[in-house]
C-alpha cells in the first residue's frame, strides 16, 4: 500500500498544518518508510481484548466541590489578545 | 569542596559544614565554564538561585527545619512546567511562554528545599534521540563535544555529566532518560507509570510519558526518586504505591535475586564494544553470588511499530491544543481563524513535531484506527504479558540502553528512522509500564561512556537500585569528565 | 397520508454538579467571562483531568429513570476537530462504550400513550461560549468543562407534534430527578433535531437532515414542521435526491432551516480512549441504592394526582409537567387548601402572571402564602375578585396576603350591621331598580350589588351582601 501525496495532503489539513510542495514531496517519502514499518504490526494475529488502558488499577475521582484556581488573571498572562476578559480571535463565519 | 553526592550536600548544608550559597556558587561557577561548550541550559536563574538558597542558609540558622533536598540545585527539563519561568519544550510554539502553575514535581522539590538552578534542552516537544531537534541551541556531549549527548532529556544528562547540578529531572516516552544517562555516563530511572505525576509534564505521548530522576550514581537516584514518587490528585493515571528505595540499597536479598539477559538484545546490530561491556558486568554480578541466565525475549520491528503508533496517535492529540488562539506562539499572517490556527501551528513546530503529528492523525484517522492504533494496543497488551512471563521466573533483566555509544553530531538527522532505531532496547519498558534504570558500565576506546539497563517488573524498583548499588560498586568508573 | 416522518432527537443537558467534570471550577452561570477557569479546563499545557463522582451518579440516576441499562464498565474517549470554543482541540465524551444504554420513556400525545426508545446516554465535557462582536469573535470558558450528559433515541418520533411532547417529558424527568436545572435561557438544556420522511410502509430510512439552533419546545416544533414540509414537497415533485446529508440551521426570524454546507466539512473525530482517565466501574450496589433514590416521576404522580383528587386531567397534567409548580401545588394542598381551588389558581392566575413577567425562575409565591390567600377566600376576608388583585401584588412583591390585605385596608366587610346599613341606603336610593325586581326583572339586583360593592370599594362579602339585598327587596313588598 502506498501512500499518496493527496492523503498526505488531507492529513495535513485534519491536523491544521500547511505544507509546501517540496515538504509534502518529502513528508510523503518519510511516511512511506515509517508506515512501512508500522504495518509490519499488521502481520500479527493478536486475539487478546484491549478494552482500555490502565485497567487494573481502580480509577480516581474527586469530590464534587468548588475550589478556585488561585489566580486567574496568572491564568491568562500568555494569551496575545484579551478584551473585556474575553479571549479574542478573528471573527469565525458561520 | 569537593561534592560527591545529593547526600553530602544535604548533610553538609544542615550541619552547618558549608553553606548553601556556597554550594550553588560551586554550580554556578562550573557552569560559567564549561556552559557555553556544552550548551545544556536553555535558561538559566543565577540570581534567584542564589537568593533561595541564602533563605535556606537564613532558615537554618534560625534553626528552622528545612526539605531533604536543602540546597541541592536541581537542572529541570524543560518540558516541566514551573510557575513564572518560561517553559518552551525547545519549541518555537511556547518560546515565550511561562507557565501560571507549577508541575506536581515542581512543587515537590521546592517542598523539600531544592533550588532549580535552570532549564534543559531537549528535542522540540520530547520527540527525537539527540537533542538536535531544539530549535534553540544544540547541546553537546561532555564527554565529546562533537558529538550528541541523547536525547530527548540530552540537556538534563549533559548537565549532571557537566557538574552542573547534582540532579536533572528528564522525561522518558521511549528511552528520553535512559538513552541520554547512557551517552553521558550517568544514572537515569525511568519509573513505573504513574509513580511520578505527570501533572505539569507537558504531555507527549500519556500513557507512555514519565518523569524521572537523573544524577551521578545509584544512592542520590534513590534519595530523588523517593522524593519525586507520590499519588497526585491531580493525576488521575498516577498511582498509590510508595516506593523505599533508599533505604534498602545494601540488602543481603541481593544474592537471591535472578537476572536475566535476553539473548536477543545481545544480537543483531548492537556494537562489540557495547556488547561486551554489558557482558563484562554480567560476569561480575556473577561472581558477587548473582545468578545471570541468558533468557529470550524478542525485539522486533512490531515493538517499534507498536510505540510509534501509539506515541505519535497520542501525540497528535496532545499537540492540537496549540494553535496561538490562547496561548504559544501566534502567526501574523492571517485573514482569518483558520489561517491564524494553520499558520500558527506551521511556523510553530520543527520538522520532527510536525512529522510526528502527520502520522498520529493518519494512524487514528477514518478507516485506519484499526489497522493501527488498535492492533497496536493488542501489540501492547501482549508485550505486557511476556513480561509478566519473565519476571515471574526472573526479579530483573538487564540489556544495553542503545546500540552504540553517542554517535556524532548530524550522523542521524538525515533519516527519520534511523533515529527510530536508537529507541530498540528502551520503548518495550514504556509500552509495559515498566521500570527501568539506566548506569554506566564501562567505556569505549573512544572514551566514550557505555550505559546499562536494568529493566524490573512493575514497581521493583527497590529491586533495580539494589542490583545497580552493587554493580556500581564493584565496576571500575574512575573516569571523569574532563571539559 | 402518504408521507411518514421519522424524527431523532439529541439532547444536551448540564448536570447539576457545584463543579465542573474535571477540574474544581465553579458552574456557575453568568460570571465575568473567563472567571471560572484554571489551566485544566482552558487546556494548558500540561494539565490533566480528573473525574467529578458526581457526574457518575447524576447521570447514572437520569439514565436509570429512563430506563436505561448500565455499563457498569465504560470508558472516556478522545474526539477530536479544531474549534476555538474546544480549549484542547479534543472533546472528553465517550465513543463506543456510554454509561447508559438501551432506554426508554413514555409519554401522552394527544391521549395516546407513545413509547420511544432512547439508544443511549453518555457523558461529555461542555464546550466555551463564542460571542461575535464586529471583527472579533470573543470566546468565554466559563461554561467549558462543565459535565454534560448526550442522550439519543432511536429514529421513533413520527410528528414534530411528538417530538415536542417527547422533549417536555425528558425535561420534566430531568427536573424531578434534580439531575439538570434544565434552564434553557442559560443553556443547560439544548437539543438538535433529525429529520427525514419517507413513503408510509416503507421499510428503510431516507436521507435525514439535522437541524441545530433549536432555541425552544415551541422552536423545535416549528422548524421540524417546517423542514418536513419542506422535504414533503420535494418528494412530491420527484426531487428527493435534492435533500442531503447536511446540518441545516432553524432561523426563526426567516421561519424556515438553512442549509450550513459549506462550512461544516466532513469531521474526521479520531476517536481513541482517553489514555488521561482509568475506566469508570460503577458497583451494582451504587446502581441498586441510586434506584431507591429515584422519587416519584411525572407519569407516576399524575395517575396519583388524578386518583386521589379527581380533578380536570388536562390541569393536573400542566401542573405535573414541571416540578415547581407541582411542589407548589401539593405543599399548598398540604397546608390544608383545597385542591381543585390550588389547581385553579395555579393553572389560572399563576401561570397567567408567570407568562406575562417571563418569570423563567423560581416561582414568587410559596406554598404557605398561596394556601392563606385561598383560605382568607374561603372564610370570607376577602372576596376572590379582591383575592385575584391581591395575588398579583404578592406575586410581584412577595408579601404575604394578610400584610397586603392589612396594608391596604381590604378587609372584606362581613359585619352583618355595616353590610345592613349600607344595603338599607341603597335601597333607599335605588327606587327604580328594586321596582324592577319586584316586578319580576331579578337581574335587578345585579345592578345593585355593583352599587353596594361601589361604596365598599368592592369589599363586601358578595354572598352576605346578596343576601341582605333579596331580604331587604322582600320586604319592600311586604313592609
Amino acid at each position: 500500500m502506498n501512500i499518496t501525496k493527496e492523503e498526505v495532503l488531507h492529513i495535513s489539513k485534519l491536523s491544521k498544518l500547511k505544507l509546501t510542495g517540496e515538504e509534502l514531496a518529502k513528508a510523503t517519502e518519510q511516511f512511506e518508510e515509517i508506515l512501512h514499518l508500522m504495518k509490519c504490526i499488521g502481520k500479527l494475529d493478536l486475539q487478546n481484548e484491549v478494552v482500555m488502558q490502565s485497567g487494573e488499577r481502580a480509577q480516581r475521582l474527586r469530590k464534587d466541590e468548588v475550589i478556585p484556581f488561585e489566580n486567574t488573571i496568572k491564568l491568562f498572562q500568555n494569551t496575545r489578545d484579551m478584551k473585556d476578559g474575553y479571549i479574542r480571535a478573528p471573527k469565525i463565519i458561520e | 569542596m569537593e561534592i560527591k553526592s545529593i547526600h553530602e550536600i544535604v548533610s553538609g548544608v544542615k550541619e552547618k559544614k558549608f553553606k548553601a550559597v556556597e554550594v550553588m556558587e560551586k554550580y554556578l561557577k562550573n557552569i560559567s565554564k564549561h556552559e557555553s561548550r556544552v550548551n545544556a541550559f536553555l535558561s538559566i536563574r543565577e540570581e534567584k538561585a542564589l537568593e533561595e538558597a541564602m533563605i535556606i542558609d537564613a532558615k537554618i540558622a534560625k534553626c528552622e527545619t528545612v526539605g531533604r533536598l536543602a540546597g541541592v540545585p536541581v537542572a529541570v527539563k524543560d518540558n516541566i512546567c514551573t510557575d513564572g519561568i518560561k517553559t518552551t519544550c525547545a519549541s518555537k510554539m511556547l518560546e515565550d511562554y511561562i507557565s501560571p502553575y507549577d508541575a506536581t514535581v515542581i512543587k515537590k522539590l521546592k517542598g523539600e528545599g531544592a533550588i532549580i538552578i535552570g532549564k534543559t534542552n531537549m528535542d522540540e516537544f520530547a520527540m527525537g534521540s539527540s537533542t538536535e531537534n531544539s530549535v534553540f541551541k544544540s547541546t553537546s556531549n561532555p564527554w565529546d563535544l562533537a558529538r550528541v549527548p541523547g536525547g530527548s532529556s540530552g540537556g538534563s544528562a549533559a548537565a549532571v555529566a557537566s557538574n552542573f547540578a547534582p540532579l536533572a529531572l528528564g522525561s522518558d516516552t521511549g528511552g528520553s532518560i535512559r538513552q541520554p544517562a547512557a551517552f553521558c555516563g550517568i544514572v537515569g530511572l525511568k519509573p513505573t507509570y504513574g509513580v511520578v505525576s505527570r501533572f505539569g509534564l507537558i504531555a507527549f505521548a500519556s500513557s507512555l510519558d514519565q518523569i524521572g530522576p537523573m544524577t551521578k550514581n545509584v544512592k542520590d537516584c534513590a534519595l530523588s526518586i523517593e522524593l519525586l514518587q507520590g499519588s497526585d490528585e491531580k493525576d488521575s493515571t498516577s498511582c498509590n504505591v510508595e516506593l523505599t528505595a533508599k533505604h534498602s540499597l545494601e540488602s543481603e536479598n541481593i544474592k537471591k535475586l535472578k537476572v536475566g539477559v535476553p539473548k536477543q538484545f545481545l544480537a543483531g546490530e548492537l556494537d562489540s564494544e557495547v556488547k561486551n561491556s554489558i557482558m563484562k558486568s554480567v560476569k561480575i554480578l556473577q561472581k558477587l553470588g548473582v545468578k545471570v541466565e541468558e533468557v529470550s525475549l524478542p525485539i522486533n520491528e512490531e515493538i517499534l511499530s507498536a510505540y510509534y503508533i501509539i506515541s505519535s496517535a497520542e501525540a497528535s492529540s496532545n499537540l492540537a491544543r496549540f494553535d496561538g488562539v490562547r496561548y504559544g506562539h501566534r502567526t501574523s499572517d492571517y485573514q482569518n481563524i483558520e489561517q491564524l490556527i494553520t499558520n500558527s501551528r506551521t511556523e510553530g513546530f520543527g520538522e520532527e513535531v510536525k512529522r510526528r503529528i502527520l502520522l498520529g492523525t493518519y494512524v487514528l484517522s477514518s478507516g485506519y484506527y484499526d489497522a493501527f492504533y488498535n492492533k497496536a494496543q493488542k501489540m501492547r497488551e501482549s508485550i505486557k504479558k511476556e513480561y509478566r512471563e519473565i519476571f515471574s521466573k526472573y526479579d530483573l533483566i538487564i540489556s544495553p540502553v542503545a546500540p552504540t555509544v553517542a554517535f556524532k553530531k548530524g550522523e542521524k538527522t538525515h533519516s527519520a528512522m534511523q533515529m527510530y532505531l536508537q529507541d530498540l532496547y528502551t520503548v518495550s519498558v514504556n509500552l509495559a509500564g515498566l521500570p527501568a534504570l539506566s548506569m554506566n558500565c564501562g567505556f569505549a576506546k573512544n572514551k566514550l561512556p557505555i550505559g546499562l539497563q536494568i529493566m524490573g517488573s512493575h514497581y521493583s524498583e527497590e529491586k533495580i537500585f539494589q542490583l545497580a548499588y552493587l554493580l556500581e560498586g564493584e565496576l571500575d568508573l574512575r573516569k571523569k569528565v574532563t571539559l | 397520508m402518504r408521507w411518514e416522518t421519522v424524527i431523532g432527537i439529541e439532547i444536551h443537558a448540564e448536570l447539576s454538579t457545584k463543579s465542573k467534570i474535571f477540574c474544581g471550577c465553579s458552574t456557575e452561570f453568568g460570571e465575568f467571562p473567563n472567571s471560572n477557569t484554571c489551566p485544566v479546563c482552558i487546556g494548558l499545557p500540561g494539565a490533566l483531568p480528573v473525574l467529578n463522582e458526581e457526574v457518575i451518579q447524576l447521570a447514572l440516576k437520569a439514565g436509570l429513570a429512563l430506563n436505561c441499562k448500565v455499563n457498569f464498565v465504560n470508558k472516556m474517549d478522545r474526539k477530536n476537530y479544531f474549534y476555538p470554543d474546544l480549549p484542547k482541540a479534543y472533546q472528553i465524551s465517550q465513543f463506543d462504550l456510554p454509561i447508559l444504554y438501551d432506554g426508554y420513556v413514555e409519554f401522552e400525545v394527544d391521549e395516546t400513550v407513545k413509547k420511544i426508545n432512547i439508544n443511549r446516554i453518555h457523558l461529555e465535557e461542555d464546550a466555551g461560549k463564542l460571542i461575535h462582536l464586529g471583527e472579533y469573535t470573543c470566546i468565554d470558558y466559563n461554561r467549558g468543562g462543565v459535565a454534560l450528559i448526550e442522550l439519543v433515541t432511536e429514529p421513533e418520533l413520527r410528528s414534530p407534534r411528538e417530538a415536542f411532547q417527547f422533549v417536555k417529558a425528558i425535561k420534566s424527568i430531568f427536573e424531578y430527578t434534580e439531575v439538570s436545572d434544565c434552564k434553557m435561557e442559560q443553556g443547560s438544556l439544548r437539543f438538535d433535531a433529525n429529520i427525514s420522511v419517507r413513503e408510509k410502509g416503507q421499510k428503510g430510512l431516507n436521507t435525514k437532515v439535522e437541524i441545530k439552533n433549536l432555541n425552544s419546545f415551541k422552536e423545535m416544533q416549528k422548524a421540524l414542521e417546517k423542514e418536513e414540509k419542506r422535504q414533503i414537497e420535494l418528494y412530491e415533485f420527484g426531487e428527493g435526491d435534492k435533500i442531503v446529508q447536511e446540518t441545516r440551521r432553524w432561523d426563526s426570524a426567516k421561519g424556515r432551516t438553512v442549509s450550513m454546507r459549506g462550512k461544516e466539512e466532513a469531521h474526521d473525530y479520531r476517536y481513541f480512549p482517553e489514555p488521561d482517565l482509568r475506566p469508570i466501574a460503577i458497583s451494582k450496589k451504587n446502581v441498586a441504592d441510586l434506584k431507591k433514590e429515584i422519587p416519584e416521576l411525572p407519569s407516576e404522580k399524575l395517575e396519583r394526582l388524578q386518583v386521589q383528587f379527581n380533578l380536570n386531567k388536562k390541569e393536573v397534567k400542566t401542573v405535573v409537567e414541571d416540578k415547581k409548580l407541582s411542589l407548589l401545588f401539593e405543599e399548598t394542598v398540604k397546608k390544608g387548601a383545597s385542591a381543585e381551588k390550588v389547581l385553579n389558581w395555579i393553572v389560572g392566575d399563576l401561570l397567567r402572571l408567570m407568562k406575562t413577567d417571563e418569570v423563567k425562575g423560581d416561582i414568587p409565591i410559596s406554598a404557605t402564602a398561596l394556601a392563606e390567600l385561598i383560605n382568607s377566600i374561603e372564610n370570607g376576608d376577602i372576596s376572590l375578585k379582591i383575592g385575584r388583585e391581591i395575588f398579583e401584588e404578592m406575586f410581584a412583591t412577595n408579601k404575604m396576603a394578610r400584610v397586603i390585605i392589612n396594608e391596604r385596608g381590604l378587609i372584606q366587610v362581613s359585619s352583618k350591621e355595616e353590610l345592613e346599613s349600607i344595603v338599607e341606603k341603597i335601597i333607599e336610593n335605588n327606587p327604580k331598580s328594586v321596582a324592577d325586581y319586584n316586578a319580576g326583572r331579578k337581574q335587578a339586583i345585579t345592578y345593585l350589588m355593583g352599587q353596594v360593592m361601589k361604596e365598599t370599594k368592592g369589599q363586601a362579602n358578595p354572598r352576605l351582601t346578596m343576601q341582605l339585598l333579596e331580604r331587604e327587596m322582600k320586604n319592600q313588598i311586604s313592609p
